[in-house]
């Protein structure tokens, strides 16, 4: 009365197999059907970071209006934060699908170059309106922040004015700042603090320390802290506040001008090198600076502007903290010393 | 009849092709991210896992682990026995399937949910002041790290030291009964026996989770100091692209779970459960009494305020809108079907895994040793494995297959089986080896085929098990953020990968309900489950 592996084995086999292949299938159906509807037009796939896709990013909005103008459908990927889509591109090399990267910044342009995928931009940058001079011939600038420090209105009533006095703080009114291993803007705060006080940064650092609560893996955390009112102030962008205002109407939580200047983000993107539709990556460039673009991006993105947009912005973006001085390293130098100041970090605030 | 020599020498097989399957897709994830750049062993970056900071990094983690092992153990006991004793009081079944909610919350959700209760203007905080008393709670550093593992974790243990308990035979607690033993006495003469030899197992499953912790141990470590080594294998994958130094620390972070599972072996010994197969439906089930009330409340209410607080912050969300996002129904579908699959997964593997451990092989030999060391691998120490380790490797190998969001489907899947896969054979072994003891002898006098004996008797008298293992697995796999967040498929949104891109885009109000409705869908999830259970039966 015993039966073989094989007919113990099968159908159980095949139960999970039909399962899964149903599943997988469901899961990629929503995805594969409009490809395939609009298969015989042109296709301009873009990596970018995830929340420039979400419903209430940019990708909606910029999609509808460059797809009625090129005759082409854009396919977004989106691997992750920005990282991650620098990351994807050196995982794929020269196979990679992209035909465009949306989404670096300045701090990732040096590594991203030496992939040896970027293209050219061959655009003309003239009506780009950035606070500093941009001649790179391959990444185009699309938008922009400043890192700043944000607060709490309600908590707080004589915040500090300068980076200096920040660190002068004592431990009553917390800050929370981000890991620069592990998040963009921490890694712009450890520049920044770079950029001010250069071979004195680790001193300042372990100042700093007294008052900092807790460093965070990520922006979102951080920032779920702070809103959570468990410290009053916490690392963001001086174009936070523009969110509250505008969506929330709420005027609560503003950024402090610091008098030695704020480091800036500027968000970048650029074709790839050998893609089929080199042409239509450098026409969606051209049209990420124009006006029409421009006005979509802040106000989706909440970042700034990089060239005049077709529209007037909000009028809370009017009131946003203007800084004196526009902080920036060389994306060369940040490259090479990354690692030499992430160590001198670490070595501060853990004593 | 006995099993026919054919049939005896297919038995260790499926356990065998199980540990053979997950072992190599392990090894070839990491050989991958090892050898990605050129240069062989003698390139890998060996002086980088060997520095003054790991060493810093390897105490805090072996402090934190240790102290939030104990905790986790020491509140879980009362909680599991008096929820044991007493099944029929109000609101019991509730407060068992909220024992596996924390286990399938993001740990950032987690994180703002016990800054509700332990925040600086959380409840306890508030009712501090309301009793004059001037204390602050601070949640940053070391005590915050461990409450927040004590919060995921003491659930988990209490849930499995029930599910031990439960599998009891009716008989022992009669016994209890009839000698009149209650309270303490029927605790040290009767539970106590019972638990202590899987607390080494239980130990062994919540030190993994606290070694390979990484938002709640930097979140709430108040510096960099606080770190684990998963922190540093996340900044080698992802700013340093150091795929080689990925791969090492990875090595380096399983060599120190292993030993923790060792000197764990060490201190517990092998258990000896005396369960049989029938399960326990006791007679006895009075009211709690006053102590057992209040130990039962504390331990319920640590673990349901933080859920109470996110329940309440999620309430307040504008919920048409939240409903009205098509985004939010393809991540429900999406979490709702890698879940599915990942649990029906992992429960098939762990049957075959541990019928051929309890009945794969009759005397020791070479294959049964290796099995041996296979099972104890995936058994625990695979939790020590990075999912976004594993998932780079096969990324790395599989980048330019076509159909690429289908592979990454499958990827999750399997990453989430594996993951869930330790959970489900702490509920199965014992189980089955109940089984075996009353039944297997009969069995293997009639001739039972595996089929037969799957169909007949495992499949039956362990229905109650396997729709607990696949609820474990099911629960692990919706509040999965590792596997699923590495392969960044934008097609393959979960319901907590959206709601970290909601709280990434200052949507902090719809991320709290979606965590809401999260947390709502795996209630619903156990609901099912239970269900299937009482059907199968």
């Amino acid at each position: 009365m015993t039966l073989s592996f094989s007919e113990f084995q099968r159908p159980a086999a095949r139960r999970v197999l039909t399962a899964f292949a149903a599943g997988s299938a469901l899961l990629a159906a929503p995805v594969i059907a409009p490809m395939a509807a609009l298969a015989d037009d042109r296709e301009l796939t873009i990596y970018t970071y995830d929340s420039f896709v979400a419903d209430w990013g940019p990708g909606p909005l910029l999609t509808e209006q460059f797809e009625a103008q090129c005759g082409c459908t854009i396919n977004w990927v989106a691997p992750g934060d920005g990282v991650a889509v620098l990351n994807r591109l050196r995982f794929e090399g020269d196979q990679t699908d992209a035909d465009l990267v949306l989404g670096l910044d300045t701090n990732l342009i040096a590594e991203a170059r030496d992939t040896g995928l970027i293209a050219a931009h061959e655009t003309d940058l003239s009506a780009l309106e950035l606070p500093l001079a941009w001649d790179d011939e391959a990444f185009v600038p699309f938008d922009f922040g400043y890192f700043a420090i944000v607060y709490d209105t309600q908590a707080i009533t004589s915040p500090p004015t300068s980076l200096d006095a920040l660190i002068a703080m004592d431990d009553t009114h917390p800050l929370v700042i981000q890991d620069p291993r592990t998040s963009t803007p921490g890694l712009g705060f450890l520049l920044w603090m770079k950029a001010v006080y250069g071979d004195e940064a680790a001193q300042k650092w372990a100042d700093l320390n007294d008052s900092v609560l807790t460093v965070t893996p990520g922006w979102s955390e951080a920032y779920g802290l702070f809103t959570s009112g468990e410290a009053p102030m916490v690392l963001s962008y001086t174009t936070s506040p523009a969110y509250h205002m505008v969506v929330e109407s709420d005027e609560r939580y503003q950024a402090l001008a610091f008098d030695e200047g704020h480091y800036m983000q500027i968000e970048v993107a650029a074709a790839i090198e050998g893609s089929p539709e080199l042409d239509l990556a450098r026409d969606f460039l051209a049209f990420l600076i124009s006006p029409q673009a421009q006005s979509v991006l802040p106000v989706t993105n909440w970042m700034l502007p990089v060239a005049a947009g077709a529209e007037p912005l909000p009028e809370p973006f009017e009131r946003l903290v203007e800084p004196s001085e526009a902080l920036l390293l060389e994306p060369e130098m940040v490259a090479e010393q990354r690692a030499t100041w992430v160590e001198e970090w670490l070595d501060a605030v853990s004593r | 009849m006995t099993p026919s020599a054919a049939d005896r020498l297919i038995r260790p097989l499926p356990g065998l092709a199980v540990v053979a399957g997950l072992g190599g897709f392990v090894a070839i994830a990491l050989g991958a991210l090892l050898f990605a750049q050129p240069g062989g062993l003698g390139a890998l970056p060996f002086d980088r896992v060997l520095s003054p900071y790991m060493g810093r990094i390897i105490e805090f983690t072996l402090t934190q682990t240790a102290l939030s092992v104990g905790l986790s153990i020491l509140g879980a006991v009362p909680l599991a026995v008096v929820l044991a004793r007493h099944r029929r009081f109000a609101g019991r079944s509730a407060l068992v399937r909220l024992l596996a909610l924390p286990l399938a919350l993001p740990p950032l959700v987690a994180v703002l949910g016990l800054l509700e209760v332990w925040g600086r203007s959380g409840w306890v905080s508030a009712l501090l002041d309301a009793l004059g008393v001037d204390a602050r709670v601070s949640i940053f550093g070391l005590q915050g790290v461990v409450l927040a593992h004590v919060f995921f974790n003491l659930p988990l243990a209490a849930r499995l030291m029930l599910a031990h308990l439960e599998r009891q035979p009716a008989s022992v607690f009669r016994l209890a009964d009839q000698l009149g033993l209650a309270g303490w006495a029927r605790f040290r003469r009767i539970e106590a026996p019972l638990l202590l030899p899987h607390v080494p197992a239980i130990a062994g499953l919540i030190a993994m989770l606290c070694i390979g912790s990484f938002t709640i141990v930097l979140t709430l470590g108040g510096g960099p100091s606080a770190a684990t080594l998963e922190v540093a294998i996340y900044q080698a994958l992802r700013f340093d692209f150091d795929p080689p130094l990925a791969a090492l620390l990875t090595l380096m972070q399983l060599c120190l779970a292993g030993t923790l599972l060792f000197l764990l072996k060490l201190a517990g010994g092998a258990p000896e459960d005396r369960a049989g197969a029938a399960p326990a439906l006791q007679a006895w089930a009075p009211a709690p009494g006053w102590v057992a009330s209040v130990l039962m409340a504390l331990c319920a209410g640590f673990i349901i305020a933080p859920l109470a607080g996110l329940a309440l912050s999620g309430a307040q969300a504008e919920w048409s809108r939240i409903l009205a996002m098509p985004r939010f129904w393809d991540a429900a579908l999406t979490s709702f079907v890698i879940a599915v699959l990942a649990g029906l997964l992992s429960t098939a593997c762990g049957y075959a895994l541990v019928a051929t451990k309890l009945r794969g092989f009759r005397r020791p030999t070479a294959a049964s040793t290796l099995f041996g060391v296979g099972y104890q691998a995936v058994g625990s120490s695979v939790l020590a494995i990075p999912p976004i380790v594993l998932g780079a490797g096969w990324f790395l190998l599989l980048r330019s297959a076509p159909e690429p969001t289908l592979i990454a489907a499958g990827l999750i899947v399997i990453v989430n089986a594996l993951m869930a896969l330790p959970f489900v054979l702490r509920v199965l072994e014992p189980a089955m080896g109940a089984v075996e003891r009353r039944y297997g002898r009969l069995a293997d006098g009639l001739g039972l085929s595996e089929r037969r004996r799957f169909v007949r008797l495992d499949g039956p008298v362990m229905a109650r098990s396997f729709a607990a293992g696949f609820a474990f697995a099911l629960v692990l796999s919706v509040g999965d953020l590792g596997a699923a967040a590495l392969f960044g498929a934008y097609e393959l949104e979960t319901l907590p990968i959206l709601i970290l891109n909601l709280m990434g885009s200052y949507r902090t109000s719809d991320a709290a309900g979606v965590a809401l409705a999260l947390g709502v869908f795996v209630f619903a999830l156990l609901m099912v489950a239970d269900r299937l259970d009482r059907v199968a039966r």
